[in-house]
């Protein structure tokens, strides 16, 4: 069993959201920090996130401006908006309830069924 | 607001793509930059990190394609792929292309056209505010005694009854009375005539109108004491006066009396009409104890409250009419409420309504027509293009893309058309103003040319209208083309295309669909032909009609004399001294005048009876009968000028002359009506006056009202011997004068100095020939007849392109099978006689569906007809034979061409 797990289709714009909520980032941070808090379990192409990216733009979760890294190089950095907040907040909850029902399913022991 | 923002990074990305995409890119160097120096600083090579961060990355092309898509781009792409193609096919095919958007420019063009005339008469609101709720008074009065007809429906209303209603009525807001007026404008150097009107200074703040300069009129000001003031319109302010910005208080002669101007209107502002400029306060007359005086009435009704609800308080208001004009109740028992609400705008386009709704229907019709030809062209486009969809299917597009794909097509087609057509309409709305436009005058009362006419335009609305219905038909005749493609078996059709032997005959299946629309197609243009042709048929009726008088070289115009200023003996003298002069400049008997000129003017019927005393029972009132004709009052040599024939006896001669023994002239209908008994030459018969009056001669019948309108009985007697009374002659009623000339141009000012030298301030205006009177009183039926005849030609052009188009195709389907027949030795007769049958077959079904669909249809037309039923049978027939033959025209051409066919290329074929 490996220890990396592929990521649920849908999953990714959750978890750029999170990333984000904890402040500004450009998209190599934001890949680096998903990877940080989830202790590199989670693997994802990385080439992905920007697709994934131009989404939550067009859909006004996140915004975007052109600055400098802190290797004084030009990057883009992306921001949370209150609409990219609120949604963030449903897909929590929605992740919690889905994740326990699910949990509860599995973990069913067969004098349950 | 979500959507606004996606909206606005959709557009971000459609204009500015390539900044975009440069975007990405260096969004992803940065990233790759990055990654690389961390891999560099875990151990790597340089060159090795770099390998690997680019393998994490992934494909750069797959990511720009996702990340177009999440902006909604694709679509955009596509699209702009369809279109690219669309044009591409499109221009492959120049004849198709420009037959199609010719067809459909035709159809659009002409509803547009038509829509603006509508939008501006019937939708537009009147420029007033809530102008909805502003209505007319309508009363009702009883038939005339002894006949059971339906009641009178006049305009307007007492004025002592509207005080009362100004009092007590909750229902309407305000009430107030007007009366269009013609006034005389005395200047410094000239005196003209002007249009005006009186109207209650209520009218003001019920239409929500205030003045542009100045004032309106104050509520105190409709007494005689303080109605020495006018408020002009804006084209009288600019026209007149050159838009004088010191006009106010400027003192203006109107009738004689010193009027102070203290308002002009805005521009636009035409109440009770587009004529009136020259305002004054609507002052009640003062009546003698017990006379009535009734005027056009107009109220307000209160916001929230129905027009029955208004009328119902009204009518209880006003529950006692005078004895005369109880109203009985009709044969089923209901009796007519007195007064009826109609509408401002209703009054107002009643008359035309019917008439633009026919002609609406009718240029829907023309567009269906349209509709139907382009999508034959595009099926039968299709078929030859089925082995393309094939191949395309083949190699895997969605059948959606292919849907998508031909309506693109055919949406492109139809914005064509509608730039096209929106360049016919500007065409067709000149061509509706100048048909609809007549002589500007307000003796003709309102009935003779289109209401509102001056608002018609080409404006934001009409351009929406037109790009809707380009949408919209780019979608009708797309759709059978885009089902058939997305109906297909890919493997059928690219086995089919390559010809089984079966494939020639079963014609009318393969052009199913074709026949069906080539049916429809041709029973709508019938039903449109047959429409147009009734409309044609019943004008050239009309414009054959004898009046009665010469209508060539026939000058009248109209002549007023200062108000009060002339006693009648003076009055009557004046007015046969500018006859006398007229002739000593033109010839002998060339010229006489009248109080009433045919056409222009009805007048209420004289009862004449053959003894002193009156009989027991009068003939029923207002009804002219030969007991009760009109009289004409006219000069000497009036009806000689208007080429009015003597049929027996002799005209009015110098000799009957004031004081000389009465005398008159009787026309063919109170001759022959045995009233006067065999000889009517001769008899006295009492009527006006207390003398007896001498029938001296018989006149031919003539028009008086209008062509449209059966000869009235009518008498005629001499002005010398009957002027109008002293009452009248202070009003200075005008004169209208005939003179005989051929150059009408020279003539005006040579009258206007003649008439000038006898009194400077008198006028002469509404200069027309006579020709001019009766053209303008049939102006609507021409245009009624003009747009439907034009209609229905192109309808019958376009359901014969699509019966040739159609044709052709089923030729070029069939050129096989007839390779097959001649091979077998059918004669060219027979080749021709098989393809003209074939499309026989279609037309006389579309016929025989038209025929029963007009017939139907045809009775809406029943008011717009003279002299012909709705179901005329000569234009029924000749209609349908005409149309048999322009198809079996347009079937000959494809007839022919199929003999030309040669066996051995056919056979070989495919």
């Amino acid at each position: 069993m490996s220890t990396t797990t592929e990521l649920l289709q849908g999953t990714l714009d959750v978890l750029i959201l999170k990333a984000l909520s904890l402040g500004g980032l450009h998209g190599y941070g934001i890949l680096l920090r998903i990877e940080q808090i989830s202790r590199d379990k989670l693997q994802i192409q990385q080439g992905s996130l920007y697709p994934a990216l131009y989404r939550l733009e067009h859909q006004g979760f996140i915004t975007s401006e052109w600055g400098e890294s802190e290797n004084r190089r030009k990057a883009k950095f992306y921001r949370l908006t209150t609409s990219g907040r609120r949604q963030l907040r449903d897909e929590m909850a929605y992740w919690r309830r889905l994740s326990e029902a699910i949990t509860m399913v599995l973990a069913a022991a067969p004098e349950d069924v | 607001m979500r959507l606004g923002g996606r909206l606005r990074s959709f557009l971000r990305a459609a204009l500015f793509r390539h900044r975009m995409e440069r975007e990405m890119e260096q969004e992803w160097q940065f990233h790759l930059d990055a990654r690389i120096d961390d891999l560099v600083a875990t151990g790597l090579s340089r060159a090795d990190a770099a390998t690997r961060a680019r393998i994490e990355f992934g494909d750069p092309w797959r990511w720009k394609e996702y990340g177009r898509e999440s902006r909604g781009l694709q679509f955009l792409d596509e699209m702009r792929q369809d279109v690219t193609y669309a044009t591409r096919q499109s221009s492959g095919a120049p004849v198709f292309t420009v037959v199609a958007v010719v067809t459909l420019a035709l159809g659009i063009g002409a509803n547009t056209a038509v829509f603006s005339v509508i939008n501006a008469v019937l939708l537009r609101p009147l420029p007033y505010k809530d102008s909805d709720q502003l209505v007319r008074f309508i009363e009702n009065f009883p038939a005339p005694r002894g006949t059971s007809g339906p009641p009178l429906r006049v305009p307007g209303m007492d004025l002592a009854e509207l005080a009362t209603l100004r009092v007590k009525a909750r229902t309407v807001s305000h009430v107030a009375a007007f009366a269009g007026t013609t006034m005389t404008l005395t200047r410094d150097d000239d005196t003209i005539r002007v249009e005006g009107a009186q109207v209650s200074p209520d009218v003001f703040p019920m239409l929500g109108a205030g003045a542009l300069i100045g004032r309106t009129f104050e509520p105190q000001e409709a007494t005689a004491a303080t109605a020495a003031i006018v408020v002009l319109s804006y084209g009288a302010w600019q026209r007149l006066f050159r838009g004088d910005p010191h006009i106010l208080g400027r003192v203006l002669h109107l009738d004689g009396t010193g009027r102070a101007v203290v308002g002009v209107m805005p521009r636009g502002f035409g109440f009770p009409d587009a004529h009136a400029e020259f305002l004054v306060p609507f002052v009640p007359p003062t009546l003698p104890p017990g006379a009535r005086a009734s005027r056009p009435a107009i109220a307000r009704v209160k916001p929230g409250v129905s027009r029955q609800a208004a009328a119902a308080e009204i009518n209880s208001l006003l529950i006692h009419p005078p004895e005369d004009r109880q109203l009985s109740g009709s044969a089923d028992g209901a009796r007519p409420p007195r007064f009826e609400l109609v509408g401002m705008q209703d009054m107002l386009v009643g008359p035309v309504k019917p008439a633009l709704l026919v002609i609406a229907v009718a240029v829907g019709f023309v567009l269906l027509i349209a509709c139907v030809n382009v999508a034959n062209l595009l099926l039968a486009r299709m078929a030859a293009r089925e082995r393309e969809m094939a191949v395309r299917l083949a190699l895997g597009a969605g059948r959606g893309r292919l849907v998508r794909q031909v309506l693109t097509e055919s949406l492109l087609l139809a914005l064509a058309a509608a730039v096209a057509g929106t360049g016919l309409a500007f065409g067709g709305v000149r061509v509706l103003r100048t048909l609809g436009t007549g002589l500007d005058r307000r003796d003709l009362g309102p009935s003779m040319s289109l209401p509102r006419l001056d608002e018609v335009s080409i404006d934001g609305s009409v351009f929406v209208f037109a790009l809707s219905v380009a949408v919209l038909t780019g979608v009708v005749f797309g759709l059978a083309p885009a089902v058939r493609v997305s109906a297909r078996r890919s493997a059928a059709a690219l086995r089919e295309s390559t010809g089984s032997p079966a494939s020639g005959f079963d014609v009318f299946r393969r052009v199913r669909v074709q026949s069906v629309l080539i049916i429809a197609q041709i029973a709508m243009a019938l039903t449109l032909f047959i429409g147009g042709g009734l409309l044609v048929r019943s004008f050239a009726k009309l414009s054959n009609v004898d009046p009665g008088y010469d209508l060539t070289d026939v000058l009248t115009f109209q002549v007023t004399f200062p108000k009060g200023r002339y006693s009648a003996p003076q009055y009557t003298s004046l007015a046969a001294e500018i006859a006398a002069r007229l002739q000593a400049a033109r010839g002998p008997r060339s010229a006489g005048y009248t109080l009433f000129l045919p056409i222009v003017s009805g007048r209420a019927g004289q009862p004449l009876r053959t003894t002193r005393e009156p009989p027991a029972q009068l003939p029923p009132l207002s009804a002219a009968s030969p007991e009760r004709p009109l009289l004409g009052v006219v000069s000497r040599d009036f009806l000689n000028v208007l080429g009015v024939h003597l049929i027996a006896g002799r005209g009015f001669g110098d000799n009957d002359r004031e004081g000389q023994p009465p005398v008159m002239l009787i026309d063919r209908t109170v001759a022959r009506s045995g009233f006067l008994g065999e000889n009517p030459i001769g008899k006295h018969v009492y009527g006006f006056g207390a003398a007896p009056i001498e029938v001296i001669g018989v006149v031919e019948n003539i028009r008086q009202l209008g062509l449209d309108q059966e000869p009235i009985a009518q008498v005629f007697v001499d002005l010398r011997q009957f002027p109008p009374a002293p009452r009248v002659v202070e009003s200075s009623p005008p004169l209208y004068y005939a003179v005989r000339t051929r150059t009408e141009a020279h003539s005006v000012a040579g009258i206007r100095s003649i008439v000038r030298q006898l009194d400077p301030q008198a006028t002469v205006d509404n200069v027309a020939t006579m020709n001019e009177l009766v053209s303008n009183s049939i102006a609507r039926p021409r245009l009624y007849a003009v747009v439907l005849g034009m209609f229905a030609a192109v309808a019958v052009l376009l359901a014969a392109i699509g019966i040739y188009g159609v044709m052709t195709y089923s030729v070029t389907r069939r050129t096989r099978e007839i390779g097959i027949r001649m091979a077998l030795g059918a004669a060219r007769a027979d080749v021709i006689g098989l393809v003209v049958r074939q499309s026989l077959t279609l037309t006389v079904i579309g016929i025989g569906l038209g025929l029963i669909g007009a017939a139907a249809v045809t009775r809406y037309l029943s008011g717009l007809l003279f002299g012909v039923t709705p179901l005329d049978p000569t234009t029924f027939i000749g209609v349908a034979v005409a149309f048999t033959s322009v198809a079996t025209l347009a079937a000959s051409v494809p007839a022919r061409r199929a003999t030309k066919v040669d066996p051995l290329v056919a056979l070989r074929c495919e």
